[in-house]
C-alpha cells in the first residue's frame, strides 16, 4: 500500500467511516503498533459444552426440588401451625370465658350480698335520725362514706375468695397454676396476643404459598 | 425448538466474547466467569423462544452488559474501568504499545464511546450490531467511534514521543 493511499486510509478510520475489512487491512500492516494491536482478542473463557451442560441439569434438578418438595412440606408444615395455633386460641379462649363467666355471678353474689348489707344499714340508719334527731345535711355526708366502706369490703371479699384453691379460678401454665387475677389476666392476653401474632405469620405463609403455586 | 447442537453452534460459541465483554465492566475475572455462566444459563432456559430473536449475539451481549451494569451497582464496586485512570497514563521511559495498553485507553473513554470502540476495534462488529448492543442510532455509533478513535491517539502520543513513533 502507498503512503498516500495509507494516509487517506488512517485517515478514514479515524473519521469512523472505514469497513471491517479495511480496518482489517490496517490492522494487518506492518510497523503499525497501533493497529497491530488491535489484532485478534486473546483472552478466553475456559469453559467446556460438558460442563454446561452439566450444569444445565444441576439448575433444573434444583428448580424441581425447590418447587415440588418444599411446597408439599410447606403446606403441611402451615396448615400443622394453623391447626394448632387454633387450637390453642379456642382453648384460651374457653379458658377466659369460664373466668368472666364466675367473676361475673361472684360480682352478682357479692352484689346481692351487700344490697342486703345496704339495705339492712339503711334499714338501721332510717331508725337513727328519729332518735338522735341529726340534722339532714349530715345525714347525706355520711351515707356516701359508708357506703364506700361496704364496698371496700366487697372488693376484699372478693380477692380472699380467689385466692382459695377450690375456687378453681386460675390460669395454668407450665403446671404452675396462677390464681392472681391480674396477673392471670395478664399472662392469658400475651397468650392471646402471641397466637393472633402467629396466625397472621401462618396467613401470610398461606399468602406465599399460593404464589408459589402461580409461578409452578 | 433449538436443541443441544444448534445451542452449541450458535450461542455457547459466543461464551469468549461475552466473557471478553463481561471483563470490560468487573473488576474481577472471576465476576466475568459467573456472569457469562449465568447469561448462558438463562439463555438456554429461553432457548425455545431464542428462534424468534434476529440478531442472537446482540441480544447475548445485550445481556452481559445490562448484567453487568446491575452487578457494578449491587455490589457497590466500581466498574473496573473507573480506577485505573489517570494513574495508567503517564509518560513512561520506555512503554510498549500492547493490546493491554489501548484497551486501557479505551475504557478510560465515556461510556459510549468506550462500548463503540471495544466493539468495533476489538471484538469487530459491523456498526448495525454495535447500534444494537449499545442502544444507539447508527449515526450516533459512528460519532462516538470517531471520537472515541482520535481521543486514544491522543491519549497515546502522550504516553509515547510523538516523534519517535507515528501513532496512526
Amino acid at each position: 500500500m502507498k503512503r498516500e493511499e495509507l494516509d487517506k486510509l488512517i485517515e478514514k478510520y479515524f473519521a469512523g467511516n472505514t469497513s471491517l475489512e479495511e480496518e482489517r487491512r490496517l490492522k494487518e500492516l506492518e510497523n503499525e503498533e497501533f493497529f497491530n494491536s488491535l489484532k485478534e482478542p486473546a483472552e478466553k473463557m475456559d469453559w467446556d459444552f460438558e460442563s454446561f451442560l452439566e450444569k444445565t441439569n444441576e439448575v433444573e434438578e434444583d428448580v424441581k426440588q425447590a418447587k415440588v418438595i418444599p411446597l408439599k412440606r410447606r403446606i403441611m408444615l402451615f396448615t400443622s401451625i394453623a391447626a394448632s395455633l387454633l387450637l390453642g386460641f379456642f382453648f384460651v379462649q374457653q379458658l377466659i370465658i369460664r373466668n368472666t363467666v364466675k367473676i361475673e355471678s361472684h360480682i352478682a353474689y357479692q352484689q346481692t350480698e351487700t344490697k342486703e348489707t345496704v339495705d339492712n344499714y339503711n334499714s338501721v340508719k332510717d331508725e337513727t335520725p328519729k332518735e338522735e334527731t341529726i340534722a339532714d345535711p349530715i345525714k347525706k355526708v355520711y351515707a356516701p362514706a359508708q357506703l364506700a366502706s361496704v364496698k371496700k369490703v366487697e372488693r376484699k371479699a372478693q380477692v380472699v375468695e380467689t385466692v382459695e384453691p377450690e375456687d378453681e379460678m386460675y390460669v395454668e401454665i407450665n403446671g404452675v397454676r396462677i390464681y392472681d387475677e391480674e396477673k392471670a389476666l395478664e399472662i392469658t392476653e400475651t397468650a392471646l396476643h402471641l397466637a393472633t401474632s402467629n396466625l397472621k405469620k401462618g396467613m401470610e405463609g398461606v399468602e406465599n404459598i399460593k404464589y408459589l403455586k402461580i409461578e409452578i | 425448538m433449538m436443541n443441544q447442537e444448534t445451542f452449541k453452534n450458535t450461542v455457547f460459541v459466543l461464551k469468549d466474547k461475552l466473557y471478553r465483554f463481561a471483563n470490560r465492566f468487573l473488576e474481577h475475572q472471576e465476576d466475568a466467569y459467573d456472569l457469562v455462566q449465568e447469561v448462558m444459563l438463562k439463555l438456554w432456559e429461553q432457548r425455545s423462544q431464542l428462534e424468534r430473536i434476529q440478531n442472537v449475539e446482540a441480544f447475548s451481549m445485550q445481556m452481559v452488559r445490562n448484567l453487568a451494569y446491575n452487578k457494578v451497582d449491587k455490589l457497590g464496586r466500581q466498574a473496573k474501568y473507573l480506577n485505573q485512570l489517570p494513574a495508567d497514563i503517564q509518560p513512561e521511559q520506555y512503554p510498549s504499545l500492547t493490546k493491554e495498553l489501548v484497551l486501557k485507553m479505551i475504557d478510560a473513554l465515556p461510556e459510549k464511546q468506550r462500548l463503540v470502540m471495544y466493539l468495533r476495534d476489538i471484538e469487530e462488529y459491523e456498526i448495525i450490531d454495535i447500534a444494537e448492543m449499545a442502544q444507539l442510532e447508527e449515526n450516533a455509533v459512528r460519532v462516538n467511534l470517531s471520537r472515541a478513535r482520535t481521543t486514544v491517539r491522543e491519549n497515546l502520543t502522550k504516553v509515547f514521543e510523538y516523534e519517535k513513533r507515528r501513532i496512526g
